[in-house]
């Protein structure tokens, strides 16, 4: 999808993956059963949750990335 | 100075380590007496050179995600056992398992300066991160040769320890090339004594490349990964199409496009608005993805491909718009050509529709 033009943010519980093949904009996720969910919150804090997630990977795009760093909500690794 | 009998410790997961299956992904480490699951074939195989120590477990999930904290974790865990030797795995082409084999070894080989070596296939992640660090014999995909695999890998721990008077090498290691000993090439350059000199062997490989022989380069080219990134999206989200893709195995109950839990070969493309509604039913879907633990998605899918927060961001103008169909593919063992393969055809369809952007989510 890159190499077509697209820009992707792929979030994912375990970057190194997603970095080996390249990608410039990886976003590091909850966990790798529950990538966009945590199951120790209430409904209401997990929608909040990925709430953040989805607005953090939206701005990534927005973004040149970079393929030596993995993103986190809060910044990067 | 080494002991007669070998002191060997092994690295298995949760599910080698006989703890559990997916469900124990997260478990954190616990060290064992003696050898567990495999290890015992390897203890067999071991006879009279050596025994398993130690057994050290950790869970897929617990290590993979924190690798370097795992890693490091791990091998200060064994250091009591005194190891003369370390082997993982073999991981065969389990992605999150490799990736520990790789590191825990790593770690293990530079905290304690013995032999670590592990076996996987030749498309396991673990394979790339890790082959210019580790020792990692050449395994197929299936655990079916497992008994083979670790025969190969405590060979190859033979022949390092051996001070070896047959060795070619300059430096005097006991260890042979990459296709000999059935382990992926290091990258790295090593210089031999030959009866040959340079110019005739050039001239020897060359007649064989012009006369259609085999022959073997001695310095093979590297491969490099040279995707360039797409560039950012230029316009304001809010006039920007998004399309949601995941590689997590999300399909309807039925599984209608077959897609296979391991070693998958399609994706589908699933309109969002019926497929996952906000007040979706946990009945409505499977997960065709072996590799981790489904619960959670099943519960609620939103946590997965997160339809219900890019509603709200449509309907509130912070996006354009949601791109009306959600790509549904499952990554677990998955041929890395075909990978591709699908990437391309499901660009066709973003664009058709001129999308903007995409977000993928995997595990």
């Amino acid at each position: 999808m890159e190499q077509a033009g697209f820009p992707v943010v792929n979030i994912t519980a375990v970057p190194s993956v997603s970095q080996m093949v390249g990608l410039s904009r990886v976003l590091r996720g909850e966990s790798v059963a529950n990538i966009l969910g945590n199951a120790q919150l209430t409904r209401k804090e997990e929608k909040n949750l990925r709430r953040r997630y989805v607005l953090r990977a939206l701005e990534l795009l927005k973004t040149g990335g970079d393929s030596k760093q993995v993103f986190t909500l809060s910044g990067a690794e | 100075m080494m002991s007669n009998e070998l002191r060997v410790v092994h690295y298995v997961n949760q599910f080698f380590g006989q703890q559990g299956g997916e469900d124990m992904a997260g478990m954190q480490f616990v060290v064992k007496e003696g050898p567990v699951g495999p290890g015992i074939a390897l203890e067999r195989i071991l006879g009279a050179r050596g025994k398993v120590v130690a057994t050290l477990i950790c869970g897929d999930n617990y290590f993979a995600e924190n690798i370097d904290r795992a890693a490091d974790e791990g091998a200060g865990l064994i250091a009591d056992f005194k190891p003369d030797v370390f082997l993982a795995g073999p991981a065969f082409e389990a992605g999150r398992y490799g990736m520990a084999c790789g590191a825990v070894s790593k770690a293990v080989a530079c905290r304690f300066g013995i032999p670590a070596i592990t076996g996987m296939a030749e498309e396991n992640p673990g394979v790339e991160l890790y082959r210019h660090d580790v020792y990692i014999v050449r395994t197929q995909r299936s655990a079916l040769k497992v008994t083979e695999n670790l025969a190969a890998m405590v060979n190859l721990a033979m022949k390092i320890l051996s001070r070896d008077e047959q060795s070619r090498l300059v430096t005097r290691e006991a260890i042979g090339r990459p296709s000999e000993d059935g382990y992926f090439a290091q990258g790295v350059i090593k210089n031999e004594y030959t009866r040959k000199t340079a110019a005739e062997r050039g001239i020897d490989m060359l007649l064989a490349k012009l006369g259609g022989g085999h022959f073997e380069t001695e310095l093979p080219l590297p491969v490099q990964s040279d995707l360039k990134p797409a560039p950012p999206i230029e316009k304001p989200l809010s006039r920007c199409e998004i399309a949601l893709v995941s590689d997590g195995g999300l399909v309807p109950k039925s599984n209608p496009h077959g897609m296979r839990g391991r070693g998958n070969l399609v994706w589908a493309a699933y309109e969002l608005d019926t497929f996952l509604p906000n007040d979706f039913s946990s009945d409505d879907y499977s997960i065709a993805h072996t590799g981790y633990y489904p619960v959670y998605v099943l519960e609620d899918p939103n946590r997965m491909v997160p339809a219900d927060i890019m509603r709200d961001l449509e309907r509130e103008g912070v996006i354009g718009k949601l791109h009306p169909f959600f790509y549904s593919t499952s990554g677990n063992g998955t041929v890395r050509n075909r990978c591709w393969e699908m990437g391309t055809e499901i660009v066709k369809n973003l664009q058709q529709r001129g999308v903007d952007g995409v977000i993928l989510t995997s595990t």
